[in-house]
């Protein structure tokens, strides 16, 4: 790979532009980073409760199978017959015993093994495939696969550790709060490109710095809780962090305490010329996790992925790279099986937040686009990212980069920059 | 109300709400829908599984107008000309009032080409009130399930 001497030699409170835009490194971040050590979320098991069901995915710019077969295994093959490579499933998402290639017919079964093909022994004695042939040895590529608490993760590495290792004891408790083992019920994906950089989602998710610049959604209508106490965990690689951030509004103990006294008497400290929603409803959210006080979470796992839980939303999203300069994000919203019709209604309703059209993360699309016209402004230059000193540490206080920061030092150690 | 009547009554309808929009005039697309109306924005996807999740779900005439006020108070948006061709309006009659119609909206940025941005149909319910016809249930059901960047603005 060239030019090693990419990176700054202030550190980690530089980023070169080219990490964003540089075609020979983005290649170098698929070879090293998405096919390498990594676990990358590709479903949630409850989008396959019965055998044969399967969706699509994708581990970066993979497309991928998931499966569950007979015997309740989960696996994970890339979708590419093993003939000619034509793509095989063009389903979002479906029920089957086998997948069977159009152009020649080599059906698979759900675990990706080679089941048969038509004329393995010719027509009339000639032709046909030699009885060297082995159907075994012509199965689908599969992934590595693992599961966590209902979420699957794949990886083209067999030697990745353990998740709950992976993800790291500092993030680990607030994954498992939204996933804390009851069964899942997905509400819907959203789907949609940005044109800019796949870190560029991720740093967001580790930049608390921005969200009170950015996002006035909150401060238009009044909304604002002074001093929000924030924390950044990070683990110890650097690579997955979570920000846990006091809920911009209160978290409803139960529906009696609720709105509207509730919201109305939460707006009315702030400042009367303050615009009113003529709604207030959309805010109108449930403490729903019995060890938490009030908090919001944002995490991102190693490499691409991000989880949230903000107000009763809860959600992933995967940044999948499709080049240098661009990305598909694609989001899945869920709840759990337990939910009354009154708590889906929430989660549907905070997901106006949330997506392309979220009424905060609209901002950051927007501003993602701009980021990357300017990192492939030539000649490069470099972020700058000193916000909370210089270091990688975990901190709790607002106006910090250092789960950035963290995140870089495990990127250069992967990518040997 | 004769058939005529009413199909021409839908085009006004239909015509001054793309117009309002492309316009950015937000107080006239908001006079195109009822006092009781709801909004949404679906993929193709989430109606074809069944999942409730919608790009934008704005399920009372309240969530309309801090939606429309978000856009223009409080969203960062990149500045774009949105150009909304809206065709096949089809009243299908019952009561509430069905009607469909689709729409292609082209998007151009300052100093770039423009370009299809999302193509779709509609699927409303519409109500006379004060004598005048407006929209009280609008879905609008994009054709494809992956959005270029972002959606800023209703449909």
């Amino acid at each position: 790979m060239k030019s090693l001497a990419l990176w700054p030699g202030e550190g980690l409170t530089r980023i070169p532009h080219a990490v964003y835009a540089d075609d020979t490194i983005y290649e170098q971040e698929l070879a090293r980073i998405f096919h390498g050590k990594s676990w990358n979320y590709v479903a949630l098991e409850a989008e396959l409760p019965r055998a044969g069901d399967f969706i699509r995915s994708f581990v970066a710019e993979t497309p991928v199978i998931v499966t569950r077969a007979a015997d309740g295994e989960i696996s994970v093959l890339v979708n590419r017959c093993s003939h000619k490579g034509v793509q095989l499933c063009q389903a979002y998402a479906g029920n089957t015993k086998t997948f069977a290639c159009p152009y020649h017919q080599w059906s698979f079964d759900l675990k990706g093994k080679l089941q048969g093909l038509p004329f393995k022994n010719g027509v009339d004695g000639q032709g046909g495939f030699g009885p060297d042939f082995d159907l075994a040895r012509h199965g689908l590529d599969r992934l590595t696969v693992t599961t966590h608490r209902g979420a699957v993760f794949a990886s083209f590495s067999r030697d990745v550790p353990p998740f709950p290792e992976y993800i790291g004891p500092s993030n680990l408790p607030f994954f498992e709060r939204i996933f804390d083992g009851r069964p899942l019920r997905v509400l819907g994906k959203m789907r949609h490109t940005v044109d800019t950089n796949w870190k560029t989602l991720i740093e967001n998710f580790k930049d608390p710095y921005h969200a009170t610049l950015l996002h006035v959604f909150f401060a238009t209508f009044g909304i604002w809780r002074a001093g929000q106490r924030t924390e950044v965990r990070i683990d110890e690689t650097g690579g997955s962090s979570t920000l846990v951030q006091q809920s911009p509004v209160v978290l409803q103990k139960s529906r009696a305490d609720e709105i509207d006294a509730g919201i109305a008497a939460q707006m009315k400290v702030y400042r009367e010329d303050f615009m009113k929603l003529a709604e207030p409803k959309i805010l109108s959210a449930l403490r729903e996790f019995p060890e938490d006080e009030d908090t919001v979470t944002m995490q991102t796992l190693w490499p691409n992925c991000a989880f949230h839980q903000n107000l009763n939303s809860l959600g992933v999203r995967l940044a999948l790279p499709r080049g240098p300069h661009q990305i598909e994000v694609h989001w899945t919203f869920f709840g759990y099986e337990s939910d009354d019709d009154d708590m889906t209604r929430r989660r549907l309703m905070h997901a106006n937040f949330f997506g392309p059209g979220g009424l905060v993360t609209g901002d950051d699309i927007e501003v993602w686009q701009l980021n990357q016209r300017g990192v492939s402004t030539k000649p490069p230059g470099v972020c700058r990212v000193e916000a909370g000193g210089s270091g990688t540490d975990e901190a709790d206080f607002v106006i910090t980069e250092t789960a950035v920061r963290a995140f870089y030092k495990h990127y250069r150690r992967v990518m040997e920059l | 109300m004769n058939d005529r009547e009413l199909f021409f009554e839908a085009h006004v309808l239909y015509t001054a709400c793309s117009a309002a929009l492309d316009a950015l005039d937000f107080s006239a697309f908001l006079a195109c829908f009822a006092g009781e109306c709801s909004y949404s924005i679906h993929s193709k996807e989430n109606i074809d599984r069944g999942w409730p999740l919608a790009f934008v779900s704005c399920t009372s005439r309240g969530m309309l107008e801090d939606r429309v006020a978000a856009v223009q108070k409080s969203s960062f948006i990149v500045p774009r000309v949105q150009r909304r061709i809206v065709s096949g309006v089809h009243v299908l009659g019952g009561e509430p009032l069905r009607s469909e119609a689709s729409f292609a909206v082209f998007e151009t940025f300052d100093g770039k080409a423009t370009t299809l941005f999302m193509a779709g149909r509609f699927e409303d319910t519409l109500v006379h009130e004060g004598g005048v016809l407006k929209f009280r249930e609008r879905r609008a059901i994009l054709d494809s399930s992956i959005v270029p960047n972002s959606l800023p603005y209703p449909l």
